[in-house]
């Protein structure tokens, strides 16, 4: 007597399902290496593009593949259990974040180099922005990044400390608030709506500004030095990663000559060679040219 | 050839109904694991906050809003689609692009959709530029948000009402036009009131949509508290920060949502009574 037609294709679907994951077991061969898995903040996507490139030449067997997000969310992320084997963060307190979860060992972070931020403004400038006094305008569009991201947190503190300036006027940070029309997941998308014509300035990363401009996205408007804030980017192999060759090789060549360079060249401030563990020491002298005028 | 389809055979009902389970299971486990986690005792400090309060409040107006807006701009489109298809034979190939163009917004991947609504209505734009120089600025502002949450949830009312309206009986409109019902009588009269639960369903799926948008929001209107923050966008800010306050405000918009689409689907039963 005939199965009945639909029992037979339960049957069928069951049998090859059953069957499948025999047919998918490797051989012995050994399976190419996965990917080390490397979370670095959204502004330091150039640098780390081109680092990869020449780690992969370097150490062709350790293949790598970043994500980059604000480093809020990548902490964020490696607290919910991401498999990341190093983190990059754009600040010292995400790092100390990711410190006391456990995520990572304080005796592993070590400064990669530094950030300060600059004012980025549409290409033509149809704005006229020329510094931070034409923040405060009224026709001014204004965008920066979240203050729960490192470059929203280092913008937040130059208003601050440019409340003290008295050619800023009184009330200088609140001001200029009123003209922020945005804070952005991260500093990325802050850069994307000023080079849209969205936003007549941003307060972004000089590294940032700097991009914009060689790309001829954007121009470059500089903040005085006295105001301006440092960031530390820092670097540690997770917790979870310790001991393994390919992560440790990875942070190694970051902080080689060669991958300092590469830091270096796309605007970030770079410490003379001998390299030291994170701790609060002299600031590292800047070694980036200026380039980029305000349009 | 006999249809199997539907078959009344109990076996078979069993087996698809088990073979149903894991999909119902992908659907209800994370909810499930939401509601578990939610920090009740941490709850009424939440509530109070003032991020919290602003970002509900933008929520629930532009929500408002932009259901408002579904329903002016989208009910003679359904209107019109309904009537299209009465006229029975083949539809046009106009149709067929139109119906197509009432579609792209839901398939559109949300960020894309945002980021072709800055290009068209940002001050850089061809339509915003003109409105940037009338003195109406949209971009970074709750009217932006109004119109990413409309681009998503309208084309949802839009079908909802309309298959409400065509499924009002061609012979009831007949009557009523041979007993001299003119056109606006007969939608008023007759078209309107028996496609009420259609757009009933559609109001609610509208605003489902319209209130969990967060990709087109985030990219055309920004992200700022108190202005553009609605409540999507806050849970992910707090994702990142704090995950009570995101706990908390991802559950309130699932108790939203789960009585919008309650709503929807006691509106769209109401009609099947008679």
């Amino acid at each position: 007597m005939r199965m009945n037609p639909l029992r037979r294709k339960v049957v069928l679907v069951a049998a090859l399902a059953l069957l499948m994951p025999a047919g998918c077991r490797r051989g012995p061969a050994s399976p190419p290496p996965a990917p080390m898995v490397v979370f670095a903040a959204a502004s330091l996507a150039d640098a780390f593009h081109e680092l990869n490139i020449a780690f992969a030449q370097a150490r062709p067997e350790l293949p790598v593949v970043c994500s980059f997000a604000g480093s809020n969310q990548l902490v964020a992320q490696i607290e919910s259990g991401a498999p990341a084997r190093v983190l990059v963060t754009a600040d010292e307190h995400s790092m100390a974040r990711a410190v006391q979860g456990r995520h990572v060992r304080a005796e592993a972070v070590r400064e990669v180099c530094g950030n300060e931020l600059a004012l980025v403004v549409p290409a033509n400038n149809p704005a006229r922005v020329q510094g931070l006094s034409d923040l405060t305008r009224a026709d001014v569009r204004v965008v920066m990044a979240a203050p729960a991201v490192p470059a929203g947190a280092a913008a937040a503190a130059l208003l601050s400390a440019s409340a003290a300036i008295p050619t800023l006027g009184a009330n200088f940070p609140e001001r200029v608030m009123r003209n922020v029309r945005s804070q952005e997941e991260n500093v990325r998308m802050a850069m994307a709506k000023v080079e849209l014509g969205e936003a007549d300035v941003g307060i972004v990363y000089r590294t940032d500004a700097l991009a914009a401009v060689r790309g001829g996205r954007g121009a470059m408007v500089t903040i005085p030095d006295a105001l301006n804030q440092r960031t530390s980017v820092r670097i540690a192999v997770t917790a979870r990663a310790e001991g393994e060759p390919g992560p440790t090789a990875f942070v190694e060549f970051v902080l080689s000559a060669a991958g300092q360079r590469i830091m270096a060249e796309h605007g970030f401030v770079v410490a003379e060679p001998a390299l030291e563990p994170a701790t609060p020491g002299p600031a590292p002298s800047p070694s980036a040219p200026e380039t980029g005028k305000p349009g | 050839m006999r249809r199997r389809r539907g078959s009344p055979a109990e076996g078979s009902a069993g087996i698809t109904w088990g073979l149903s389970v894991p999909l119902l299971a992908l659907f209800v486990l994370p909810v499930a694991a939401l509601i578990s986690r939610v920090p009740i005792a941490q709850a009424g400090e939440i509530l109070a906050e003032e991020p919290f309060r602003q970002a509900v409040r933008l929520s629930l107006i532009s929500t408002a809003a932009s259901v408002a807006l579904s329903i002016l701009l989208g009910a003679p489109l359904a209107a019109a689609l309904a009537g299209s298809r009465r006229r029975g034979g083949r539809p046009s190939r106009l149709l067929v692009i139109i119906e197509a163009v009432v579609d792209l917004p839901t398939v559109l991947p949300p960020a894309v959709a945002g980021l072709a609504l800055l290009l068209a209505f940002g001050r850089a734009g061809p339509i915003g530029g003109v409105l940037a120089a009338a003195g109406l600025d949209i971009s970074f502002s709750l009217f932006a948000v109004v119109i990413a949450q409309t681009f998503v949830g309208a084309p949802l009312f839009v079908r909802a009402f309309r298959a409400g309206l065509e499924g009002v009986d061609a012979d009831l409109l007949d009557a009523a036009s041979m007993d001299g019902a003119s056109r606006w009588v007969r939608l008023a009269r007759v078209s309107l009131p028996l496609a009420g639960p259609g757009f009933g369903a559609g109001c609610a799926l509208c605003a489902a949509r319209a209130l969990g948008e967060f990709g087109a929001t985030i990219v055309f209107a920004g992200s700022l508290p108190g202005v553009t923050q609605t409540l999507p966008l806050s849970v992910y800010v707090a994702l990142h920060e704090d995950l009570d306050r995101a706990l908390l405000m991802g559950v309130l918009l699932l108790g939203l949502a789960v009585a919008l689409l309650g709503g929807a689907r006691l509106a769209a039963g109401l009609g099947k009574g008679d």
